[in-house]
């Protein structure tokens, strides 16, 4: 079943690109069929799936190397199931208001759906290859939404760094994913959680494993320092920015941390880090939240900081802890895409996402209002809201660990609070400015084009089941809160929820956190000033860009360095280098006393003559003034080599140097024939003795090669094979078996060469009698561009 | 001493093929490339040279009775025999290069040789600062400018 929904969602995606969604109005509707039926099946699944059943499907692909797609329906995979699929449904339904009729909505459903089978696929994995395959999925889509305005540079560029960022994470986490198989002997995820948790967290190598899978969650889920990525990615549509950006794919980190927890919660690296990092990431990004005018980079930076909050939360191992984080994951989804929905309306209606341009929205857009009213309150945490739920359970995570003794504790306990208070105050910046209050500050935006019913329809919703969930706590609390819960914990969770706890610390702790929000809302425009004041030198981006910059800097110097040199200075070094090598490996042993060589072994009187002859026309070749004594000179090489070989008892070699050696000479002359001597610059003095210098060193490696060659042999060679079965071959000349017989697959590789080479030829010969390609960057000038035709291209005679 | 007339073989050839391969002219670096390849040869030929012995032919197929000890070693042969070939099709190629060029210079400065240069976007100067011993196909290029220059001149 879950297999067949993946495909359901994958089919929808072309389908809606080729169905031209555009032309109808409510197009939204139907995109949101193929999502509200997984969402239905899933909602069906809630039952079962509380009392504790699992679902579990595999799809072998290759059983010798073990992989499979392993797919798996626990507590947590429904859990975000239901969050990608329940608001996939929703964002379907608004894009098809947002982009109105515009020719690009096909292919943003397209993405939108391929998105939405991979993020499904990620979270319902059960094979942590199979896992990586969906997290790449999911990087590479959002990479195509953020860019989706293809005449945006901005957009781009924030689309390369949304890439390079989650996909350098995500290859830290491949190279931590083979060594926890490694470790666990298998990478299916539940088989690794079922092993005792020291099985990991006593290997040498936990740390290295652990600290490259949390660079991939850390890079994903956008945690300090690598936040800067997420606000870059909002030029994506809107509707992506809702969906991808704040609340499905950038909780795939904190997926993945819940999913291994079971396992690595015991650490106290995971413990720290996580804390750690979570923390400043919370602080962080609310901080920075207070310095933006954009609505979408306000929500942008709000998203992280919540995403801080939910690692944070991942840090511990308690029941309160893992209820936290399932309810902060919930919540956070359940305000964050209507709060984002709002502000594409907004842009939509107005034209404009600047805050201070924005005021007494209310009147115009009432039902907008209405949902910004339910989402803004729960992402403030206001009682008898969702996000005060989750508030309250995550201030009392702290509670828990300050009254165990640890001061540690409190500060947890103060920098939350903090936080809180944050979310209190740009929550109420979100309802009261663009909403309420009578004028903006700057040039006000008029409200030109106020969205249908229909469209603001997805927001209400979502903002209505977040609104609902705290008084139906009776009815899911089991398998929406509980099983997830039980999953993260890797133990079974009982619960009891209940928005009324009565006056107790927590609940003060939170009200004093709302006082001081309320402080901060009301001091804003002093705090943002003060902000506003900071270095914007630090963030992130700079520094990012600062790396990619030197990067290339570095490729383009390190690409001239390598092929930049002329050709001699290259073929030089590199001459050198393969000489130096071997002069080591023979002055590393005595050369001539350990030398095998049999001196005995007397050449006969014409052999040596046929030597020198060979040194002489080659001495020849190098002082050669014409071009003509040159060649013929090579030629006399050639045809003294070839004497070596009948000497020597190679007659096959020396026909074929015979053959090539005549072909050759005819070639070199009837092309020279063709093509005057060329007038090159004469090589200046210092660098001639160089290219001398160059030469005598790659002789004496010549000479110590030949000298180690000609050695009795160091091992048994494999020519006695080829003799002794030169008759399984069915052949005489053993030279021409092992060619075409025992060393075919060579052969066939020196034919390729030589047709390769032959169509080359070919296709340069052709290519000259074509005339030549006008120069598309030289003006016309009618006098030159007479000249071919009257003085023909040269090639006519090729 | 066979093995020591061999070595000086190579060595001579070596270091001339060398020489050549570092000039400008592409002609002599074709001929430096044919010298190479007899160098390359030798050296492997350098290793059956010592033990001699009959041609790696069977004669009568029938009265072969496994001895093998009368034959040279075949493998260098074989190998040699591979090379031989290669080494004619790659002097071929350049040779049809050279044409090739040829004609381009011949058809006049007005046509592109539609190759990407990676160093397109690079002034020349700089190019030209790296090393005053620049390829020879640079050298084509400033010729070309120069006579562009004289051209429009007149």
């Amino acid at each position: 079943m879950l297999i067949t929904l993946l495909a359901l969602l994958a089919v929808s995606a072309p389908t809606l690109w080729l169905l031209k969604p555009q032309r109808w109005r409510h197009a939204g509707w139907l995109a949101a069929l193929p999502p509200l039926v997984v969402t239905a099946w899933l909602l069906t699944q809630l039952g079962p799936v509380g009392q504790g059943a699992v679902i579990r499907e595999q799809y072998v692909w290759s059983e010798a190397f073990g992989l499979a797609l392993d797919l798996r329906l626990d507590g947590l995979s429904l859990f975000f199931g239901l969050i990608v699929a329940g608001i996939g449904a929703a964002i379907a339904v608004y894009a098809g208001y947002y982009f109105e009729k515009k020719t690009t909505l096909g292919y943003f459903y397209a993405l939108l759906f391929l998105f939405m089978t991979s993020m499904l696929g990620l979270v319902w994995a059960d094979n942590l290859l199979a896992l990586f395959v969906f997290w790449e999925g999911t990087s590479i889509t959002s990479y195509l939404l953020i860019s989706f305005k293809l005449s945006d540079p901005k957009a781009l560029e924030g689309a390369r760094r949304a890439l390079i960022v989650t996909g350098m994470g995500a290859l830290a986490m491949l190279g931590g994913f083979v060594l926890l198989g490694q470790i666990g002997g298998s990478y299916t995820i539940s088989a690794l959680l079922a092993l005792p948790p020291d099985t990991f967290t006593s290997h040498a190598l936990f740390a290295p494993m652990l600290i490259l899978i949390l660079l991939g969650a850390f890079t994903k889920s956008a945690q300090f320092p690598f936040h800067f990525w997420l606000p870059g990615a909002m030029s994506a549509p809107t509707p992506a920015s809702a969906y991808l950006h704040s609340a499905t794919m950038v909780k795939a980190g904190v997926y993945l941390l819940a999913r291994l927890h079971p396992a690595f919660a015991e650490s106290s690296l995971w413990f720290w880090t996580l804390l750690v990092v979570g923390g400043v990431t919370m602080l962080m990004g609310a901080l920075i939240a207070l310095r933006q005018v954009d609505l979408k980079a306000i929500l942008a930076y709000a998203t992280v900081s919540q995403l801080g909050v939910l690692v944070m939360l991942l840090a511990f191992n308690s029941q309160t802890a893992a209820l936290a984080l399932v309810l902060g994951i919930l919540a956070h989804a359940l305000y964050k895409g209507p709060l984002f929905l709002i502000a594409g309306i907004i842009d939509h209606a107005t034209g404009t996402r600047d805050i201070r341009r924005l005021a007494g929205l209310a009147k115009a857009m009432p039902l907008l209002a209405a949902g910004a009213l339910l989402a803004g309150l729960s992402m403030a945490g206001l009682i008898p809201t969702f996000g005060f739920l989750a508030k309250e359970t995550l201030l009392e995570v702290f509670f828990h660990w300050m009254e165990s003794g640890d001061p540690l504790g409190l500060v947890g306990l103060i920098a939350s609070a903090l936080a809180g208070a944050l979310f209190v105050a740009y929550s109420l910046v979100l309802i009261w400015e663009p909403f309420f209050r009578r004028a903006a500050p700057q040039k006000q935006a008029a409200v030109q084009h106020p969205p249908s019913a229909l469209f603001v329809l997805p927001v209400l919703l979502l903002a209505g089941v977040g609104t609902a969930i705290p008084f139906l706590l009776g009815i899911v609390e089991q398998g929406l809160f509980a099983a997830p819960a039980s999953a993260v914990l890797g133990a079974p969770v009982t619960l009891h929820l209940a928005l009324w706890h009565g006056w107790t610390p927590v609940f003060l702790t939170s009200l004093l956190a709302i006082g001081l929000g309320l402080l901060v809302f009301w001091l804003r425009q002093p705090v943002q000033a003060a902000f506003a004041q900071a270095p914007d030198k630090l963030s992130g981006t700079g520094i990012f860009d600062d790396l990619m910059d030197n990067l290339y800097g570095f490729a383009g110097s390190t690409t001239r360095i390598v092929l930049g040199a002329p050709l001699s200075a290259q073929v030089g070094v590199t001459l050198l280098a393969a000489a130096g090598f071997l002069f080591y490996s023979v002055f590393s042993h005595n050369f001539m006393s350990d030398l095998g060589v049999d001196w005995s072994a007397l050449p006969t009187f014409y052999e040596v003559v046929l030597a020198v002859l060979a040194v002489l026309a080659a001495l020849v070749t190098v002082k050669a003034r014409s071009r003509l004594s040159a060649i013929i000179s090579l030629g006399m090489v050639g045809a003294a080599v070839m004497l070596i070989y009948v000497f020597f008892s190679a007659p096959d070699l020396a026909l074929t140097q015979f053959l090539i050696e005549v072909l050759t000479l005819v070639l070199l002359v009837l092309v020279f024939y063709r093509i005057p001597p060329q007038e090159v610059q004469p090589i200046p003095k210092r660098i001639s003795f160089r290219h001398l210098l160059i030469s005598l060193i790659v002789a004496s490696w010549g000479f110590g090669m030949a000298l180690l060659a000609a050695q009795r042999p160091l091992f048994a060679s494999i020519s006695d094979y080829f003799s002794l079965n030169v008759l399984a071959a069915h052949g005489g000349n053993i030279v021409n078996v092992i060619l075409v017989d025992f060393r075919a697959m060579d052969t066939l590789g020196e034919i390729s060469v030589m047709v390769v080479a032959a169509l080359g030829g070919y296709a340069l010969l052709r290519a000259s009698r074509l005339r030549p390609v006008q120069d598309p960057t030289q003006p016309s000038d009618p006098a030159q561009s007479k000249k071919p035709a009257s003085k023909p291209a040269g090639g006519k005679h090729g | 001493m066979i093995a020591l007339v061999f070595a000086i073989l190579v060595a001579v050839l070596m270091g001339t093929a060398i020489y050549l391969i570092l000039q400008r002219n592409p002609m002599r670096m074709l001929l430096g490339l044919g010298l190479f390849t007899h160098a390359v040869n030798m050296l492997v030929f350098g290793t059956s040279v010592s033990d001699r012995g009959q041609p790696p032919v069977l004669l009568d197929k029938a009265a072969f009775d496994g001895d093998i000890s009368q034959f040279v070693d075949p493998l260098p042969q074989a190998l040699i025999l591979t090379a031989i070939v290669i080494s004619f099709g790659i002097v071929a190629f350049i040779i049809a290069l050279l044409h090739r060029r040829h004609t381009l210079d011949l058809a006049g400065e007005n046509c592109t040789d539609r190759v990407d240069d990676p160093f397109a976007h690079e002034p020349r100067s700089q190019l030209d600062a790296v090393d005053e011993d620049y390829e020879w196909l640079e050298d084509v290029v400033l010729q070309r400018n120069v006579e562009r220059q004289t051209k429009e001149s007149s």
